[in-house]
């Protein structure tokens, strides 16, 4: 394999790991004061450095490794529930959002149990999660246009961390919906698939750096 | 291949879009704002110069029905002082001496009147409680202030913007309303202060018609500046059953 294929092949771990050690550099020497949100957003990118490591060691070691990917499955969820707990202010969206990820606790459990079991690629329940954290994210930046505007929304820790999961989410949706057809089709199509996906995480990881650096937050009410 | 690529595009699209939309309303929220700052500030002038117009107009009925006539009644006195009746006049001094000191003490009083800032260094309350006062004392109205909850001070430019719009309905009152009382309610509750200005004069029919220009302007500019304070402004009258003006006003 050439070092082209390589580094495509473990950037899920390469640019999780450049951040995170680009966080610490700055929390260790530069004083960066972190927000529950930024906490959040590591956790996040611990979180891929380990599994991914770990799915990668696996698949090296020529081993099924798709049960890690259930794992990072669900444990996304949890991180990136959290998250949105956070940001939404008001009631009915927390609530909209506990729904949300019950809604997803069941259909993984059915999933994992009927459709796509622990030794197969947990696409339809990783679609399922993009598709929920869209849906928070675009709830997250109408209620941004329908408050009060802030003087720059650039500027803002929040809209960032929205901005990430948007993109990440998004961008991959259309890959863990086609993932199951492809796979059938051809195992090179995944492949291909999975670098795309890794080049996706990694702007998703540098929105997410964006967002850790960003120093102003918007009141919790206008999100 | 292809699809995700779409897919991410679509993302990226909407988020430039977004930002560009988002900029926009903030551009335009942060002009209102400078605009709605301006014409605050304006509203603030205009309060400060119709104060000290009512005040002198005020000062001058004062001083002609009250001072002057007291002053006349001293010069009547010492004008009346018969040299050849010397048992009159230590009466007469002693009348004048009273009259002259009531004169003194209306003077101070309207010299305290002089300039806006003095009217509400004391507070809104005060300056509303003076005004009846003043109103009062032309022996044509019964006045009278209540004051509900707990008093919470305001911003000084509220309460100029505030005593200016209770000056206007007393003005409303006094040249349209022929009515005997006037009276204020001041409640305050829910980080709210609320003011009630009842008179039980004659009333008016809403909407007003067209001879009513002058009570109109007056009624939509109190409306204004309650809106400027981000306060309701409401009117309850009927022909004869007299008017009640509410202000609400957040504290």
């Amino acid at each position: 394999m050439d070092k082209h294929n390589l580094f495509f092949i473990y950037l899920d771990i390469i640019a999780p790991l450049a951040v995170f050690l680009v966080v610490l550099f700055t929390v260790l020497y530069r004083g960066l004061k972190l927000l529950p949100y930024d906490r959040i957003l590591i956790s996040f990118l611990l979180a891929q450095i380990i599994l991914n490591s770990l799915a990668n060691y696996l698949q090296d070691q020529r081993v099924n490794n798709h049960w890690v990917y259930h794992l990072n499955c669900i444990t996304t969820q949890g991180i990136f529930t959290v998250y949105f707990y956070y940001l939404f202010a008001d009631a009915s969206k927390k609530r909209l959002l506990m729904y949300g990820s019950l809604f997803f606790i069941v259909f993984y459990i059915i999933n994992i149990v009927f459709i796509q079991p622990y030794y197969t690629f947990a696409s339809y329940s990783y679609a399922m999660g993009a598709f929920l954290f869209v849906g928070f994210s675009l709830m997250s930046f109408y209620g941004w246009m329908e408050g009060l505007p802030a003087s720059n929304i650039l500027l803002l820790k929040e809209f960032w961390g929205a901005a990430g999961i948007l993109f990440y989410f998004g961008s991959s949706f259309f890959i863990f919906i086609s993932y199951e057809y492809l796979s059938e089709v051809s195992a090179k199509n995944v492949g291909i698939l999975w670098k795309l996906h890794n080049v996706f995480l990694t702007l998703g990881c540098l929105i997410f750096l964006k967002a850790i650096f960003s120093k102003q937050w918007i009141l919790k009410s206008s999100s | 291949m292809i699809g995700a690529a779409v897919f991410a595009l679509l993302v990226i699209t909407f988020l430039f879009r977004f930002i560009l939309l988002y900029q926009k309303k903030s551009i335009a929220f942060t002009s209102e704002k400078k605009l709605m700052e301006t014409q605050f500030q304006q509203e603030i002038l205009l309060s400060q110069l119709e104060i000290q117009e009512q005040t002198l107009k005020n000062i001058s009925q004062e001083i002609h029905d009250n001072i002057g006539q007291t002053l006349s009644l001293v010069k009547l006195n010492l004008n009346t002082i018969d040299m050849e009746k010397p048992a009159v006049i230590p009466q007469k001094v002693d009348n004048s001496k009273q009259l002259v000191g009531k004169a003194i003490t209306d003077l101070r009083t309207l010299s305290k009147k002089l300039h806006s800032d003095s009217i509400l260094a004391a507070g809104l309350l005060k300056a509303i409680e003076f005004e009846l006062g003043l109103v009062e004392k032309s022996g044509v109205y019964q006045t009278s202030l209540t004051i509900n909850g707990e008093p919470v001070t305001l911003d000084a430019q509220k309460e100029l913007i505030l005593f200016r719009i209770v000056q206007e309905a007393m003005n409303n009152i006094i040249k349209h309303a022929h009515a005997s009382t006037i009276a204020i309610s001041a409640n305050f509750a829910h980080n709210h202060l609320q003011l009630l200005i009842d008179d039980n004069g004659n009333g008016f029919k809403l909407p007003l018609e067209q001879g009513d220009i002058n009570r109109g302007i007056g009624l939509r500019s109190m409306e204004n500046r309650v809106k400027l304070l981000n306060g309701q402004f409401a009117i309850e009258t009927a022909l004869e059953k007299g008017t009640q003006i509410q202000i609400s006003v957040p504290v």
